[in-house]
């Protein structure tokens, strides 16, 4: 990167912003969720992985003093302005259907500064299966 | 369609412990009332060069450990923690406590009932 001391971009440029975070059972949702989130929210600062979840109330099938075994869940993040984050997180809670047992959790937090980011023009939607 | 509840005072704590403790850690939060974690794998890069004998250097393979807790349970359990993994012992791993804004998960209907008859 080719930067002049004028022209460098400084920590303050850059304005604190939430990120939503959200435990989603590996069954797409993830998928679906970041392809709502880029076309009806313009959401591009978003992603998921994979994770394992150890949720206690699994304890039940479990031997006493034994961890349940972990199922592969994923997170997915998404990063957005002060301004869109109740809109979002809402969203995605009701899309997830965490209101739901077994659907996972949601949760926010602020960032004090956060990159902008932009796909290149030439970048093909992702294939979705119908 | 009820209304999402949203959890305020909750805290994320994220533990970074080498893979051998991830059990104790589990553990001991669970005993302390954690509801539950997700971990994932990460390899250790940096002052561990200085740590192995002969330049070998030491196990860098981590669990990296994320339990959602409530704000009045997070010094409990960041003890319990503490304590499980021995986290005072050098190179063993460390742990972070971060602030959530707010949460929401599945509430089942006796504890929305009770809330709503006592929102206090």
């Amino acid at each position: 990167m080719n930067t002049t001391p004028d022209s460098a971009p400084r920590v303050s440029d850059f304005p604190a912003c939430k990120v939503i975070y959200c435990i989603l059972p590996d069954d797409g949702t993830d998928k679906r969720l970041l392809v709502e989130l880029r076309k009806r929210h313009g959401v591009l600062r978003a992603g998921s992985a994979t994770r394992r979840g150890v949720g206690a109330l699994a304890d039940a099938r479990t031997k006493r003093g034994k961890l349940p075994e972990p199922q592969m869940v994923r997170l997915l993040f998404a990063t957005c302005s002060e301004d869109q984050v109740d809109e979002i997180f809402d969203f995605i809670f009701w899309s997830a259907h965490i209101d739901k047992p077994g659907r996972g959790a949601i949760w926010q937090q602020t960032v004090t500064g956060g990159t902008p980011y932009e796909l290149p023009a030439d970048v093909p939607d992702e294939q979705t299966i119908s | 369609m009820s209304e999402i509840i949203y959890l305020t005072d909750v805290a994320v704590i994220t533990c970074v412990v080498n893979k051998e403790y991830s059990e104790a850690v589990l553990v001991a939060a669970r005993d302390m009332g954690a509801r539950g974690a997700i971990v994932h794998s990460a390899q250790g890069w940096g002052i561990r060069e200085r740590l192995g004998a002969l330049g070998v250097a030491v196990e860098t393979e981590r669990d990296v450990i994320e339990f959602l807790v409530s704000s009045d349970q997070q010094d409990l359990v960041f003890e319990a923690i503490f304590q499980a993994a021995g986290l005072d012992a050098p190179g063993r791993g460390f742990m972070y406590i971060s602030p959530v804004d707010r949460a929401a998960t599945y509430v089942p209907e006796a504890v929305r009932k009770q809330l709503n008859a006592n929102p206090e």
